[in-house]
Order: structure tokens, then sequence, then C-alpha cells
């Protein structure tokens, strides 16, 4: 009886031991190497100082556009007072429009260009390229358009388009399809400059790309956000 | 049946406690444990075989178990130092085991089956 139950004492601990070693084993090949990295200290903190600049360029984001709405609201304050300085404001607001530094509301266009369905040996073809949307962007501001914005990046003298990988990046945003660009400006002549036979538009779906490209739509009242400048820390988000 | 139960509760304590555990190895250490892995599997075999023939030694047993898996581990170690792959030699030399032990085993299922209590 003795040396039994020394004996199932024996295989418990023994089995134990092997099942916690075969699922400790089990669980990081499962993970495939993700979990066995983020354990490495060098990883770990560097993922630390990532989520730690991260919070606080939202932070920063934040408290930008708290000041910009204050200081939107002493400007109107200005113009209600009238005078001199605010002819100066109307002058400034109308520059920051073409800067691209307020958000903008009037009559516009809409138009939405989305990727084709992808055969998976020709993806290239089907996705929506760089140029395409530099060339509608280009268009509508040829057209007469005063602002204009893809998806929520309004685009400024100083916003460019290029792609990375399966994304575009609009400035310092990085954008995925549907893309849908808005313009604020006559909405006739948008609209016309769009729909152009053999134009922009005609030359995207004309391609045997697949793209699905919506008809311009015409909005009497349409909103397109400011500017949002990427909040850069330049110290590496070393807080001083 | 009753002396299954437990090492049975046993393997399955083990089992959760490890797959519950937010603790990873380091992914340098992975070839280890999968060595000392294997080392535990040949002792367990080996013990399944002495306990069919009646030769069963818990002090064997358990002396064996742990002693062979911390070996087999710092053999692996110490070959990753002096640069020889001593991982696996330890994989051939235990998977060797594992299968000569599982052939006696099922010889002496088959032999307990034609012999009925030998004793």
């Amino acid at each position: 009886m003795q040396t039994k139950a020394k004996m199932m004492m024996s295989w418990t601990v023994v089995a134990t031991v092997l099942g916690a070693m075969m699922s400790l084993q089990y669980h990081d090949v499962l993970l495939g190497g993700a979990g066995i990295w983020s354990s490495s200290p060098d990883v770990a903190a560097v993922n630390d100082r990532l989520e730690a600049v991260t919070a606080y360029n939202q932070m920063l984001s934040q408290r930008i556009q708290e000041v910009q709405k204050q200081v939107i609201s002493l400007q109107n304050q200005t113009l209600a007072q009238g005078g001199g300085v605010a002819d100066l404001e109307r002058q400034l607001h109308a520059v920051k429009v073409l800067a691209g530094t307020v958000p903008v509301a009037g009559p516009g266009v809409e138009v939405m260009i989305d990727d084709g369905k992808m055969s998976s040996n020709e993806q290239e073809q089907f996705i929506t390229h760089d140029w395409d949307l530099r060339s509608v962007v280009n268009e509508l501001f040829l057209a007469g358009a005063d602002a204009v914005a893809v998806n929520d990046a309004r685009i400024t003298s100083t916003t460019g388009i290029f792609c990375i990988g399966p994304v575009v990046r609009v400035g310092n945003m990085r954008l995925g399809p549907p893309f849908i660009i808005r313009a604020i400006g006559d909405p006739k002549v948008l609209a016309a400059a769009l729909n152009f036979p053999g134009g922009v538009l005609d030359a995207l779906r004309g391609a045997n790309r697949g793209l699905a490209i919506s008809t311009p739509s015409v909005f009497r009242q349409l909103r397109i956000p400011a500017y949002v400048s990427s909040v850069t820390a330049a110290n590496g988000g070393a807080q001083g | 049946m009753k002396q299954f139960l437990l090492p049975l509760a046993g393997l399955i304590i083990g089992i959760l406690l490890g797959l519950v555990t937010k603790i990873h190895l380091p992914i340098q250490y992975a070839s280890y444990l999968s060595v000392a892995i294997l080392a535990a599997l040949d002792t367990v075999f080996g013990g399944i075989k002495s306990g069919m023939q009646n030769q069963f030694d818990h002090r064997v047993f358990l002396t064996g178990f742990f002693s062979n898996t911390l070996l087999a581990a710092g053999l692996a170690i110490v070959g990753s130092f002096l640069g020889i792959d001593l991982a696996l030699a330890a994989v051939v030399a235990f998977g060797v085991r594992i299968f000569n032990n599982l052939a006696t085993i099922r010889h002496l299922f088959l032999m307990r089956k034609k012999i009925p209590s030998q004793n």
C-alpha cells in the first residue's frame, strides 16, 4: 500500500511538471514568436515609449483643438465689433481658408473612389493609387475649389499625396479605401469639371481597372475639416 | 483505475497552469525547453515500461525525471556555448530511447494478453 501511494504521488508530480512544460512550449509555438518577442526587454521598452509618445501626441492635438476653438470665438467677437480690425480679420479668414487651417462649410461636390475587386495576380491594377487621387484633387483645384479634402485629410499647399504600400498617405494621414473627395466651391463648375467627357473621372472609369467611382454629388452645405498638423515630438517624446 | 485519476488530474492542472500563466520563455531558450520536454517524455515512457515489468521504483523514477530533464537542457546550453549543437544530439538520443521504450511497452502489452498474470 505504502509503495503504491508513493508511486501514485510520483506519477502525479511528474505528470504535472510535464503538462506544464508542454503547454508552456505549445503556448509559445502557437503565438508564433509574437509573445516570445514581446517579453524581450528591448521590444517592451520601445513599445512603452511608442505608447507614451502616442498618448502625449493625442493630448497635444486635443489641446490644439481647444485653443483653435478659443481663437475662432475671439475672432468672431472681433468681427461682430466691426471697424478696421474686422476688415483685417476678414482678410485673415480668407487666407486661412486657402491655407487650410480652419474648417470650411459651404456648397460643394463629393465623389467617392473605391478599389476594384482584386484578383490575386493583378492586385496592382485594381487598387486606387496616389496619382488617381492626385489627378482628381488637381482637377478640383483647377476648377476653382476653395478647399479640398480626401476623407478627413484637408489638402493644403504643403500636402503631399503618395502611396505607402497598400494605403495612400495624404499629408500626415494614412488613408485606405474608399476615398471620399470633397471640395467646396461653385458646385456646378466643380461637378462639370469632374464630369467632363474624357476628363479625369472618365479616364479612371475607362482604364478597365474595376475602380468603383460614384457620380459626383452636389451638396448645398458641405463641411470640410481643418488641416490637422502632425504633432511630432522634437526630442523623441521625452517631456522636459 | 483509481491510481490513474490523480496523475491525470495533475496532468490537466499542469496543462492549464502552462496555458493560463502569461510567462513566456525568451526565444533563445525555446530549444532548451523542447529538449527538456523530450527527456521528460523519455523518463515517463521508461516509467510506464518499468511499471509493466513490475520494476517500478518511485525514487529512481522521480530522480530520473528531474535529473534527465535538467541535464538535457543543461547539456544543450553548454553545447550552445561551445558551438556544438548538443540539442540535436539529445533529440536523436532521446528519440531513439522513446521509440525503444514504446516498442518494449507494446511487446509487454501483447505478452500480457497472451500469458495472463505472471506475478
